[in-house]
Order: C-alpha cells, then sequence, then structure tokens
C-alpha cells in the first residue's frame, strides 16, 4: 500500500519510513502540513500518518483542506493526550487517533495495515 | 435698736454660715441619695415642710423622681409630667395633681422649686432642668422666710447636681472607651516615651504580655506560633499636642502569611509543571525517533553480535526516558486543572489502598481510620496519588511478607495548627542514614534499573506542599519506615 507520512520529527519519519518499507510498502513523507498538502493531492495515498502539531499548517488543519473526494485511511498522531482524544480525531475525519510515544513501532505498522484492510473489504 | 441690730446681723451669720456647711455638705454627695439625705436634714428645722421630693433628668436622659418614703429613699422613673415651669409655685392645682397621679394621694398644699441646671446654654434659660417639690403646711407669715431658705438650698443643689451629671457622663465615657479598647481581637498597647507600656487592652496581656519589651518594636513578630505585623503611630495623650507616646497595634497575620505561602507556592508549582510539561513534549518526540529507530534495526542486526545486544541496551534506555517523561506530564498537567475542595482524608485513603488490593495482599494490612470525619482541602485525584506512591513504596520495600498499618488522625502540630494526617508504616529493611537526606530528590531512586524513575516522593512532596501541608518519616534500620502526610485541617465554617 502507499503511506504518506507528514511529520516535523524527522527521526520519526525516518524510522516509521523504514517500519512500512520493511514491510513491502511504498512511503512518502513530508516535514511540514503544507508540504504534506501537496504531496497528498499530487500521489493520493491508501493511508496518510499526520502529526497534529507542525509549524504551519497542523494536522487537523491539513485534514479540512483534504478534498471530500480523499478516499486514504487517516491516522492522527499526537504526543498531547490532554484535550485530543479519539472522539475529536473522528470529527476532523480521522480514522484513528495514536498518542506518542509508540509503544512498539511494528504495531503502527500493524495498525495501519488493518486499516486499509477493513476498508478495502466494506467497499 | 442696736440691739436689734446686732441679734440681726448676728443671725444672718449664723444664717450663712448654716449655709456654707450645707454647701460644703453637698461637695462631699457622690450621688442624688446623698444630695437628698443633706437636704432632708437641712429641712428638719422646719416642722412644717415634709420631706422633699426630687424630680429631675439624670445623665442618661431618664427622668426620675426622688423621694422619702418610711423613711428610706425611692425613686420612680417617670415617662414626662413634671413642669418645667421656671417659677416657684405655690399650692399649684397642676403640681398637686401631677403627684397625686404618681403616688396615688392627694397633695393639699405644694411648694415647687425649679432647679435649673449650669449646664444649659443662656438662651435656654427658660425651662427648669429639675423641681423640688415640698408638701408643707407653712402658715402664711413662715412662707417669706422658708423661701428665702429653700432658694439658697436650691441653688446650691444645682451646682452638686451638675456636677454629678459630669462625673456620669466622665464614668460612662471612660467606660465605653476601655469596652471598645478591650473588645478589639488584635493586641493593642500605648507605650510610654521611655517605652514602658502605658495601657494595653485585654488580646495584648493575653498574647503578647510574655514578650520582651525589645521585641515589641519590630516590624513583624513571630509568639507563640502566631506571626504579627506591627504598626505604629506617635500619639499624645498628656496635655500637650507634641506626640510623646507611641501606639502599637499588632495585626494577627498568622493566616494570611500561610495562605499567601500557599498561593506562592501553588504558583510556583504551577510554573513548574508547565515548564516541565514543555520539556516533556519537546523530548518526547525526538525520543519516541530514537526509541522506533532502535526497534527497527534491532531485527536487522545479527544474532550473537555487540551490535544487537548494544541496540537492545539503547532502545531500553529510551523507554525509561520515555517513562520519565511520562511521570512529568501527569505531574504537569494532571490535577492543576482540577480545583481544590473539600474532601474527608479517610475517603481518599480508602478509595486508594482499594486500588492496590493486588500489591497490600502480600502483607498484613493495618487500616486504622480516625472516627470522624478529618476534611482536608485538597485536589483528591492528585492526593489519591500521593498516597498511592506512598504505600506502592512501602509494599515495594517489604520483601514477602511484613505488616503495613495505615491510620488517619487529626492532631494539633508545635505550632497550635490544626492538622490531618495519614501515616504508612512499613515493616521494612528502613531508609539508610546516608540516604535519608536524598529521599525527595528529583530522580532519586534506590529500585533496580527500569523499575522506578526517582519522580514520586519528589512531585508527591512538591503535590502536597501545593495545599499547604508536608511529607515527613522516621526510619530505624531493621524495623522499618513510616511516611507521614500532614496536611492542613479544615476546619468548617
Amino acid at each position: 500500500m502507499n503511506v504518506l507520512i507528514v511529520d516535523d520529527e524527522a527521526l520519526i519519519c525516518r524510522s516509521l519510513m523504514r517500519a512500512f518499507e520493511s514491510r513491502g510498502h511504498t512511503v512518502r513523507t513530508a516535514s511540514d502540513g503544507i508540504q504534506g498538502l501537496a504531496t497528498w493531492r499530487e500521489w493520493p495515498p491508501d493511508v496518510a500518518l499526520v502529526d497534529v502539531l507542525m509549524p504551519g499548517l497542523t494536522g487537523p488543519q491539513l485534514l479540512e483542506k483534504i478534498e471530500s473526494a480523499n478516499t486514504a485511511q487517516i491516522i492522527l498522531m499526537s504526543a498531547y493526550t490532554g484535550d485530543f482524544d479519539l472522539k475529536r480525531a473522528e470529527e476532523l475525519g480521522a480514522h484513528l487517533f495514536l498518542a506518542k510515544p509508540f509503544a512498539n513501532i511494528f504495531e503502527v505498522v500493524e495498525r495501519a495495515e488493518k486499516l486499509v484492510k477493513n476498508k478495502a473489504h466494506e467497499g | 435698736m442696736s440691739t436689734q441690730r446686732s441679734r440681726k446681723a448676728n443671725d444672718q451669720d449664723a444664717n450663712i454660715k448654716k449655709l456654707v456647711k450645707f454647701i460644703e455638705n453637698l461637695g462631699s454627695a457622690r450621688t442624688v441619695d446623698d444630695v437628698m439625705v443633706r437636704i432632708r436634714a437641712e429641712l428638719k428645722n422646719f416642722a412644717r415642710v415634709k420631706e422633699p421630693i426630687l424630680a429631675f433628668a439624670d445623665a442618661h436622659h431618664r427622668l426620675r423622681l426622688t423621694f422619702y418614703q418610711k423613711g428610706s429613699i425611692h425613686e420612680k422613673t417617670v415617662t414626662a409630667g413634671w413642669s418645667r415651669r421656671p417659677d416657684i409655685r405655690f399650692n399649684d392645682v397642676k403640681d398637686s395633681q401631677y403627684l397625686a397621679n404618681i403616688f396615688g394621694r392627694p397633695f393639699a398644699r405644694l411648694l415647687a422649686i425649679p432647679i435649673r441646671s449650669r449646664r444649659r446654654r443662656s438662651d435656654q434659660k427658660s425651662k427648669a432642668d429639675g423641681v423640688l417639690y415640698l408638701e408643707h403646711s407653712l402658715k402664711k407669715e413662715e412662707v417669706a422666710t422658708f423661701l428665702k431658705f429653700i432658694e439658697d438650698r436650691v441653688e446650691a443643689m444645682s451646682s452638686a447636681l451638675d456636677r454629678l451629671f459630669l462625673e456620669q457622663q466622665l464614668k460612662d465615657s471612660s467606660l465605653m472607651w476601655e469596652r471598645t479598647f478591650d473588645s478589639l481581637q488584635d493586641p493593642v498597647a500605648i507605650f510610654g516615651s521611655d517605652g514602658e507600656i502605658l495601657r494595653a487592652n485585654r488580646a495584648f496581656s493575653e498574647q503578647l504580655a510574655n514578650l520582651s519589651v525589645d521585641g515589641l518594636f519590630d516590624e513583624t513578630i513571630q509568639h507563640d506560633g502566631r506571626e504579627y505585623e506591627v504598626h505604629s503611630y506617635p500619639i499624645s495623650v498628656g496635655h500637650t499636642d507634641r506626640p510623646s507616646n507611641t501606639i502599637s497595634h499588632y495585626i494577627d497575620v498568622t493566616r494570611s502569611t500561610r495562605l499567601k505561602k500557599q498561593l506562592m507556592q501553588g504558583e510556583k508549582m504551577a510554573a513548574l509543571g508547565q515548564l516541565a510539561g514543555h520539556i516533556a513534549h519537546e523530548l518526547n518526540n525526538p525520543l519516541t525517533g530514537i526509541r522506533s529507530m532502535a526497534q527497527l534495526l534491532i531485527p536487522q542486526a545479527p544474532e550473537g553480535t555487540n551490535l544487537k545486544s548494544d541496540l537492545i541496551e539503547a532502545e531500553i534506555a529510551a523507554e525509561r526516558c520515555q517513562k520519565i517523561i511520562t511521570n512529568l506530564r501527569e505531574f504537569s498537567t494532571a490535577g492543576f486543572e482540577q480545583k481544590q475542595i473539600r474532601v474527608d482524608l479517610n475517603d481518599i485513603v480508602t478509595k486508594t489502598l482499594s486500588l492496590l488490593n493486588s500489591l497490600t495482599r502480600r502483607f498484613e494490612l493495618i487500616v486504622e481510620l480516625s472516627s470522624s470525619e478529618v476534611p482536608i482541602f485538597v485536589e483528591p485525584h492528585l492526593t489519591q496519588q500521593v498516597i498511592f506512591n506512598i504505600v506502592k513504596n512501602a509494599c515495594e520495600a517489604m520483601t514477602d511478607s511484613g505488616q503495613l498499618v495505615v491510620k488517619t488522625y487529626a492532631a494539633k502540630d508545635n505550632s497550635g495548627e490544626s492538622i490531618a494526617a495519614v501515616s504508612i508504616e512499613d515493616s521494612g529493611p528502613g531508609i539508610a542514614p546516608e540516604l535519608r537526606e536524598k529521599v525527595f530528590e528529583f530522580f532519586f531512586t534506590t529500585k533496580a534499573v527500569g523499575e522506578g524513575t526517582g519522580l514520586g516522593l519528589s512531585m508527591s512532596r512538591s503535590i502536597v506542599e501545593r495545599f499547604g501541608g508536608r511529607i515527613e518519616f522516621d526510619s530505624t534500620i531493621g524495623k522499618g519506615t513510616t511516611f507521614r502526610v500532614l496536611l492542613p485541617l479544615e476546619v468548617s465554617e
């Protein structure tokens, strides 16, 4: 599957990319919301992992700008668990909310794969 | 002729002497009754004049009638009625009727002599301030002599009554001032020019009398567990306007100082908490990256190589960092959004212990809660965390078996403040003397690597201090440790 990772933390982008690639997926990354939006439009992914707090365009702002024609499964990631939760994420159109830090990076890959698989079954 | 004249002169002299004696006697009168006794004695020379009845307004503006009945002096308070006409009245019907109404018997012949006070302003001298009523059976030829006699005496009585009136006013004024002074809750004292105490109120003698004089002139005073702000002002209590004395007002600021300290501590903790939160977040992202990368690389490293084991160690270290950050974030966010409320410490302890059943069941658990409510003013979730942390530490200090005793109680501390306390006593190995100073330090832990972050007790202390309390402990090697969480007891309004 095609995976888009949008996060301003380079090491997180890199490690997620390696994890997804190790499972045979194609990955593109973006280090901020504006770049992420451009890449998304040009290369619609099957699943997008988007950080909430980024400089410029934040994760939620990015999701608002993505056209309704978008079909990707969206995973929102955040280190802040204070006022951000699954409900808020769902309101923004996300299908999953993951709190950082991840206990295990491979679990992130598995959950993304499951999301895409479930969607394919529904379709 | 000259004998007649000299007899007359002698009589006049004798009368004057009697009058002077009467005036002197009046000078020693202390009450209205005394005045009555003296005028009655004067009237004994006149067989046809009965005992006097005096009507006047006293220092408290009450209308009073003072009279003799069966040989002793009585008093009636009258609502109104005695005539304030300024003239002397001889057998006036209205006067007779007035007294008849009061005493319930007729008064056939009555002499009414007005009494005028010197206190009155000259424009008000048309009214009498009192009346001396005299029931009589004087013959016509006796009236003039008697009138001359009684007018002189009434004039003297008027001065005496004035004096008594002023003395009473002074007494009342002094009493009011004393009562006001004593009713002040804060200690107040007046000092002379040499620093000696001239006057002090009751609060001063109850609270500060033991303090040495030198200590009384500082800007703040701490005495007997209380703190006072001292405000001193120069005053003059003598006859000059030049201030020669000092009045000092000791304002008890114990409670407000404590509240201020709590507030400052709370603000400090809030600021620290915010800082901790920011640092935690800033560190979290790169740390997540490091740990994730290590997790990625571990499967790629060949088995049995140093590379693999090194990567595993790196991942464990990163995980430990994340735990510390999680704790810091909890410290920074949890509870600071919650309000402090009045809760029963017994309830908090009960709830906390129920969460620790899996840990405490290995030991003999003795719980002695206070039979009455132990109210405190705290954020309950954070307080629960503190007790949870201490009980958990106690359980982890004991290896396989042991005794855990948890008690709650209310008490007074050394400064007399009411406190609420929970004590947690274990029968573990105790805390080594060289480690006791470090117990509350951030990141200090005696647990194995990866087992504890060393944040528990340091954060617990910060939380408790924020609520105005403190954490203490005693420890004996080989016997165990007792931790006590002390918080201000919330007094009911």
